[in-house]
Formats: C-alpha cells, sequence, structure tokens
C-alpha cells in the first residue's frame, strides 16, 4: 500500500512538474495525459435548499496519465474525491485512489488489455461500459479484453471482468460479467460494396453476468383483500447466471441507411423489476435519409424488463449497469428544459422519434443570403402494455412470478415524454446570426420523477449572436417556459461576451416567476468568467442552482441545490 | 501462432454457452399461517421513542459474568423500558459440562458471538455498533448514553397472539426518517427465570436465575429484509408476521419476551427495538 501511495505521489510530482505542451515524446514513446479540478465554496440557502456545507469547500480532482510506444500504451487515472461536491457526494461518489489503469497492446491482428477498460456492443442493449464524469458514472470494467480482426472486415472482441462500484474495492466481489461480441463489415471485407455505395453490416453479442445467490429474497403477497403474507425466494430458485443476447444489422445506400437491434435478456429477478421472471427485450431501429437541403430521421425503440445490472440488489441510479437502453429523443441544452428531459426507461419505454431539417437555399428569395436551416421534431414515449399473469393476479403482485405479458408494438396506457418543436436558424448578416426554437413538452412527472402530475409547457427560445469585432462576440440567449403545471412559468436570459481564444464572461438569471408558492418566485442567478491558454481552461463563477435534474443521453442523475464560488481547472498535456 | 487467439474466442464462446441458468416456477414459497388479521392502533409518532438494546455475552462458566449481570439489571434500573437486554449465552465458558448441564446457548447466539468476534466475557455490544469484541461493563453506561436518543427513526408495533404452545407475532414497522440503507427486521425469543447454577468468583450459585437468555430467533440470525428489499420510505409502514411452535422445546412461555430489532442491513446499526411478553400472564423476574 505505502508503495502504491509513493507510486501516485511520483506520477503527481511528474505531472505538476511537467512543462505545459502538448504530448511528450521520447524516443518512440509518448507521454499524454489530462488533469482537472472543479472545486466549489458553499454558500447555504434556506429558500432554494441549499443545505450548509460542514467543510465549506469540496472538490472533485484527478489527473489521466498515458503512456504509450508503438503498439504498447499504458494509463492510469487518480481520482481525489474524497470530500467531493455535495452533488457527487449524494451519489455517494466518493474515495479517492487509482480506481482505473490498465495496460494494453494492439497490432493490426489482435488487441489485448489487462486492467480497466470500456467497450460497447452494438447500441449498447447488452453492454457498455463507459464513463461519464459529469453524471459520476463509470462502470469500467475490471479484467482482460481480447479483439480480434482476423480478416478485413470481420471483428471479434471478448471481455471479462467486474463492474466498477464507485470507490469500492473489488475485494470480496461475489459478481462479474463476460462477454463476446463479433461483426461483419461486408463493405471492409468486399470493397466492391462499399465502392457503390452500399453499407451492410451484421453482428452479434451474447453478455452473462454472474452473481452468486447466497441469501434469500423475501417478498410480500397480497392473496386477497386485506390479507397480507410473506413469502420467500429460495436461494436455489434465484438464477446466478444470467445472460443477454442480441443480433444487429445496419445496411445503407447513397443518402439511406437503416439500423435495428434486437436484444433478449433471459430470468433476472431483481429489486428494480420487481423479482420477476420474465424475460426481457428491446428493439431499436433507426432510419436516416439524407440528400442535400434536406435529412430525415426516424428512430423507434421498445425496452421491457431491460434493467441489467451486476448485482440484483442495486436500484441506485446508474451504478451498476451492464447495458444502457439509448435515448432517441432530441436532446436539448436549453436551461428550462433541463428539469423536463426525458430519461430512457429500461424496464418498460416505448417511442418514437421524427426530425426533419431542411435547408431553405442560399441567396433565395425565402432562404436570406445565407440560408435558413428548419428543423421540426417529434418524440412520443409510453410505458409499455402489460397484462397481469393470473399468477400475478392471484397472489396481489408481480414479485416472484412471470410478472406479465406484453404486446410488443402495443404503446402503454400513460404517456411518459412528448415532445413537438420547431428550431428556426438564420445567419442574418455577416456579423449577425439568430435562432429561434418552440417547444411544446408533456412530461409525465410521475413516472419519471416519482411526484404526482403531468407538466404541459410551452417553451420559447431566442439565442442572438453579434460579432462584434474580429475575435470579439456577444451572444444573447433568452427563454422563456409557460406551464401552469409543477413549478410553474420560468424565464431566463444569457449574455456571453467572448474575446477569441483567451476569455469568455457571461452573466445569466433565471427566475422562476410563476411558482404557485410565492416564497419561491426565485431568482438563479450565474456569473461567470474563463481564461484559456492552450490546453488549458481556468473558470471562476459564481451564483445558484436550482435543485433538478441533469440528463446526459437519457442517463439522468439528481442534482441538489447549491449556491456559491466554484472555481474549475482542466489541462491536457 | 495465429491460431493462439481463435483457441481464446473459442474458450469463451465454451465458457457463455454454459453461463446460463434456467429456474423452473414455482418461484416462491409462502409462508405458512402468516396472514396478518390484527389491527394495530393509529401509531402517534410523537409519542415514539428510541429504545436501546444491550446485548451481553456471557456464560454459566464465566466468573466475572455475575457482575455484568449486575451491571445490565442497574442499567435497566436506570433506563427503565428505555433499555431492551438479551443475554447471548457464548464461548467457551457457556458450554454445558457435568456441573453445569443446562445449555443455555443458541445457534443464533454463536452466530452473534462470532460476528462480533466476542472473545472475553462478559461483553456488551450496545445498538450493533461497530466494536468488535464488544466492551466490558464498566463502559456500558456511557455507551448507551452515546445513543442519540432525542428522536426515533423507526417505531415497531407488535402484537403476539398466543394459544397452546403456539406464538403468533404480528409486527408493524413504520419509518419515521428517511433511512437510503435496507433494513432488516428479526425476531428473538428470550427467556427470563431460568434456574440454572452459574460460577460466581470462586463459588458456584446452584440456584443462580438467568434473565433475558436469549433461546433463538424465530426468523434467522439476522431476520428478514422489510418488504422483500428492505427499503420503506419515510411514512411507510410494513407489516411482518412469524409464527412458532413451543412444543418440543422446554422454554417456558408465560417467562418469554419476543425483542423485535430493527436494524439497518449495511452496518448492523439498530434503529428501533421493542419487546412484549409471549403471554399475557408474563411473569417478569
Amino acid at each position: 500500500m505505502k508503495k502504491l501511495l509513493q507510486s501516485v505521489l511520483l506520477f503527481l510530482l511528474v505531472a505538476a512538474a511537467w512543462p505545459a505542451q502538448a504530448q511528450h515524446q521520447l524516443g518512440n514513446s509518448r507521454i499524454s495525459g489530462d488533469f482537472g479540478f472543479n472545486g466549489m465554496y458553499y454558500i447555504p440557502d434556506s429558500l432554494i435548499g441549499a443545505d450548509a456545507v460542514d467543510s465549506k469547500v469540496r472538490a472533485n480532482a484527478f489527473l489521466n496519465l498515458l503512456y504509450s510506444n508503438g503498439g504498447f500504451s499504458a494509463g492510469m487515472r487518480y481520482e481525489f474525491y474524497q470530500f467531493p461536491l455535495i452533488d457527487f457526494e449524494k451519489l455517494n461518489y466518493k474515495g479517492q485512489g487509482i480506481r482505473y489503469f490498465f495496460a494494453d497492446y494492439k497490432n493490426d491482428f489482435i488487441q489485448v488489455t489487462a486492467g480497466n477498460f470500456y467497450e460497447q456492443f452494438g447500441n449498447g442493449l447488452t453492454l457498455r461500459a463507459y464513463e461519464e464524469r459529469q453524471l459520476g458514472i463509470d462502470n469500467s470494467l475490471l479484467g482482460a479484453r481480447i479483439k480480434i480482426t482476423p480478416y478485413k472486415g470481420i471483428y471479434l472482441t471478448g471481455v471479462w471482468g467486474i463492474e466498477r462500484l464507485n470507490f469500492d474495492t473489488y475485494v470480496g466481489r461475489r459478481d462479474f460479467v463476460r462477454g463476446l461480441d463479433g461483426e461483419i463489415n461486408f463493405g471492409e471485407m468486399i470493397p466492391k460494396i462499399a465502392e457503390k455505395g452500399f453499407v451492410f453490416n451484421v453482428g452479434g453479442s451474447f453478455v452473462s453476468k454472474f452473481e452468486k445467490a447466497d441469501e434469500e429474497i423475501n417478498v410480500t403477497v397480497f392473496p386477497g383483500t386485506d390479507t397480507v403474507r410473506q413469502a420467500v425466494i429460495a436461494t436455489d430458485k434465484i438464477p446466478q447466471n444470467v445472460p443477454v443476447w442480441a443480433v444487429r444489422t445496419s445496411f445503407g445506400y447513397k443518402g439511406f441507411r437503416f439500423d435495428g437491434e434486437f436484444a433478449q435478456k433471459m430470468q433476472d429477478p431483481t429489486v428494480t423489476n420487481d423479482f420477476i421472471y420474465r424475460k426481457g427485450n428491446a428493439l431499436f431501429l433507426s432510419a436516416t435519409y439524407s440528400m442535400k437541403g434536406l435529412g430525415i430521421a426516424a428512430s423507434f425503440i421498445r425496452a421491457d424488463n431491460m434493467d441489467y445490472r451486476s448485482q440484483r440488489m442495486m436500484k441506485t441510479n446508474s451504478l451498476l449497469f451492464i447495458n444502457n437502453i439509448p435515448a432517441i429523443n432530441r436532446q436539448y441544452s436549453y436551461q428550462l428544459l433541463a428539469d423536463y428531459s426525458f430519461a430512457s426507461q429500461p424496464n418498460g419505454q416505448i417511442g418514437v422519434q421524427l426530425q426533419v431539417n431542411y435547408q431553405i437555399p442560399k441567396k433565395s428569395k425565402i432562404g436570406g443570403k445565407y440560408g435558413t436551416d428548419l428543423t421540426f421534431n417529434f418524440s412520443r414515449f409510453h410505458n409499455i402494455d402489460r397484462q397481469w399473469t393470473p399468477e400475478a393476479i392471484a397472489l396481489g403482485t408481480l414479485s416472484g412470478t412471470d410478472g406479465y405479458t406484453s404486446n410488443l408494438f402495443k404503446f402503454g396506457p400513460d404517456l411518459m415524454y412528448q415532445d413537438i418543436g420547431f428550431e428556426f436558424h438564420r445567419r442574418l448578416t455577416k456579423k449577425w446570426e439568430l435562432t429561434l426554437a418552440y417547444n411544446y413538452i408533456t412530461y409525465n412527472l410521475e413516472l419519471l420523477q416519482g411526484h404526482e402530475g403531468i407538466m404541459r409547457g410551452h417553451l420559447v427560445a431566442a439565442d442572438l449572436l453579434w460579432k462584434v469585432a474580429p475575435k470579439h462576440a456577444l451572444r444573447l440567449e433568452l427563454q422563456h417556459l409557460y406551464t401552469k403545471d409543477d413549478e410553474g412559468s420560468s424565464i431566463y436570459g444569457m449574455l456571453e461576451y467572448s474575446i477569441s481564444p483567451h476569455w469568455f464572461f457571461s452573466v445569466g438569471d433565471e427566475w422562476n416567476y410563476g411558482n404557485p408558492d410565492k416564497a419561491h418566485k426565485l431568482h438563479y442567478y450565474n456569473i461567470a468568467a474563463a481564461y484559456v491558454w492552450r490546453t488549458t481552461r481556468i473558470a471562476l463563477n459564481f451564483g445558484k442552482t436550482k435543485e433538478g435534474i441533469l440528463c446526459i443521453g437519457g442517463v439522468c442523475r439528481a442534482v441538489p441545490a447549491s449556491y456559491g464560488m466554484g472555481l474549475s481547472v482542466t489541462t491536457s498535456f | 501462432m495465429k491460431k493462439i487467439p481463435y483457441i481464446i474466442i473459442a474458450f469463451f464462446a465454451l465458457f457463455l454457452i454454459y453461463s446460463c441458468d434456467r429456474v423452473e416456477g414455482p418461484y416462491i414459497v409462502l409462508d405458512d399461517e402468516e396472514t396478518i388479521t390484527v389491527d394495530f392502533p393509529d401509531l402517534d409518532p410523537a409519542s415514539v421513542y428510541r429504545k436501546v438494546l444491550i446485548e451481553e455475552y456471557t456464560g454459566h462458566r464465566c466468573p466475572n459474568c455475575p457482575a455484568g449481570h449486575d451491571k445490565l439489571e442497574e442499567l435497566i434500573t436506570r433506563f427503565g423500558d428505555t433499555l431492551i437486554p438479551v443475554c447471548i449465552h457464548a464461548t467457551s465458558l457457556a458450554q454445558p459440562t457435568t456441573e453445569f448441564p443446562d445449555n443455555l446457548m443458541s445457534a443464533v447466539g454463536t452466530e452473534l458471538a462470532t460476528d462480533w468476534q466476542i472473545d472475553g466475557i462478559p461483553a456488551g455490544v450496545i445498538n450493533r455498533a461497530n466494536e468488535p469484541m464488544g466492551s466490558i461493563p464498566a463502559r456500558w453506561l456511557s455507551k448507551v448514553n452515546a445513543v442519540d436518543r432525542s428522536h426515533a427513526p423507526a417505531a415497531i408495533q407488535l402484537i403476539n397472539q398466543y394459544d397452546d404452545g403456539l406464538l403468533k407475532v404480528n409486527a408493524k414497522i413504520t419509518l419515521l426518517e428517511p433511512c437510503n440503507s435496507p433494513l432488516k427486521l428479526s425476531l428473538f425469543i428470550v427467556e427470563n427465570g431460568i434456574v440454572s447454577p452459574q460460577i460466581n468468583g470462586t463459588e458456584t450459585i446452584e440456584d443462580y436465575v438467568h434473565n433475558h437468555v436469549l433461546r433463538g430467533s424465530l426468523n434467522g440470525t439476522y431476520g428478514q429484509l422489510l418488504n422483500g428489499t428492505g427499503e420503506l420510505t419515510a411514512g411507510e409502514s410494513y407489516l411482518y408476521a412469524k409464527s412458532f411452535s413451543f412444543a418440543g422445546t422446554n422454554w417456558k412461555p408465560e417467562h418469554c419476551t419476543v425483542v423485535a430489532i430493527l436494524y439497518d442491513k449495511n452496518n448492523y446499526n439498530v434503529l428501533q427495538v421493542e419487546q412484549l411478553p409471549v403471554t399475557n400472564s408474563f411473569q417478569p423476574f
């Protein structure tokens, strides 16, 4: 342990002493990396619900180091989250140490990795080990990986490892994951196919998790009115090896492309699916067509009982997920829609997404000198159809039964999320650019956030950019969310001034003027400044953050209310 | 040489083929006779106070243990019904011999003593704090005082139904404060007034009265998870029932009480504890 600490300190000293220039060459060797520090001084504010923080100042810090020489590379990441930002503390992402390290060798034929690695099979329906630092997600696998390319266009991958669980040590873990993926890219295998503009791939994956079942599961059943009974799922009735498999294909010709993947999970009674024995499945379909000035994209997704994690009793958001059901809805960066982002529901969602992009040509009457971009978007997600099995009805619970049956293409009775949106973007003159957007959002608060009601809101947004002078730009962002539901209407404004490539300033405010509770018609202001020098960015900000959720790619986490001053430093070398 | 990776992948494939368990139904077994037919009185959260569990590890051939029992009785007098004792006869000094023929040990007690690394007795563990080997009697008072009793995280209501050797314990757990950890409930049977020899210093007291003796558990050493998952939200209640027959034991129901222990599955800390005599004709000692 002492030696490990010494090695870490040595690494840190080397990194600190290293002159700030990109990537260091030592003969054929190269050392690179990046460092991040994100700290905040917290001020309690009872009105917005920002609690006092004992230590007042908290921070997250990490350092990545990567060494490479020809086909060999090795790397590690030291993380210091012992006293982390309160968001991360609430996720229990707390601790310090090296939880990511690897050695890797690859040539044209084979790649082998030992240590931690990230990997995704297909669209991630069976396996997606990834890192999303902002969400506090690191599902890397600790183990071994082999990738083989036996013939041009044929790819085989095998993985074997234990999934990372925050800063827990891996000692004593009784769960692990193994998987195999294969893909044939016919365009690479037979060049004539690609030359004629065709794309054709097929693939398949098989992943299996093991978790020792040494504790029986107790469930409560309700076999009659006013009757409550206890029941037990014995250890020999708990599947220890749970596989999931998937097949996928994609093909395209010139501007048209189709992708599809179907996955099935075998019996996997867990706390997130109420301990049902029904098989899970997921279907993802996507078709796109593009030509000059026009793009059309349509997607469909259905997921049924596909929450697949390393440990059956884990229900904390985002932890120990082996797979990922992708969110197909359009992702927005609007401040006022942050709390109403759709979070992917692996255990029950069915939905469609359609997006049409059209560019009115340049130098036309309507399109103007620079052309005009129009975007239309529609997405709608429901829960899935569920018909309880006779056994589940008799027991008054899904637990310990096959649960329910479900029609594959039938939408469930409850609307979870709908978005109808239009966007207009136009460069007005050499110096001015304007974006206007309108969205009508329907968001089921009960199914997606656990509190009662449905939010129906109209969002109008404008983004105006003025290139004041060479290297100087001023950007104004205005948003208005009108709703009578949840916390009522809000308005947001932000002014940003940048002097490229070094300086950046912004001031913004969100006012929840329509909150039904007068005491909560609050302002959430924020002032920020940043300085960029080569690969280093130093940023300061001061202001209030509203309690809500943060979603990236359909994966969300709760954001606690906070008030204070933040400092962030990032650099890469 | 190039065949080696294929062989490795083939092995992977082979392992994966067998990486699948298929379980045939029925998947659950219903506990017998656990229908709850009693009505619990309405709970006034303001009237709930936190009680403290003291588990005293002891043994009839332990010379210092009577002093431990005295200390325990002193604390019970001091704290009244807010302190609930369980005497666990464990370690080699609790083993029966010809001189001490009665077996006051239990499988549950032995497992707890092993898990808490109890070596020397008497030793006390208060509210199952993370304290390997427990503490000596002189420290019990300060340990009990260290428990935050200013608020009650949960309430336990018990109703015992007893008829002709058959006991049915009905429990209602109400979580009064949010708790992020899974919760478990243990139901212990303890017996008072067992007259059996005990060493005291250098002498043996033949008619020593052993009280609060752990006889066993109705639902395993570490009890059962509430709701199957152990998770309750603040304000939510959970009903639980367990039956037990005294037939085949030499325990006297009228001397026994049920001790219900609600604890955090992750760190074993006790949130609340409650006790109730098995019968209405309970004879305290």
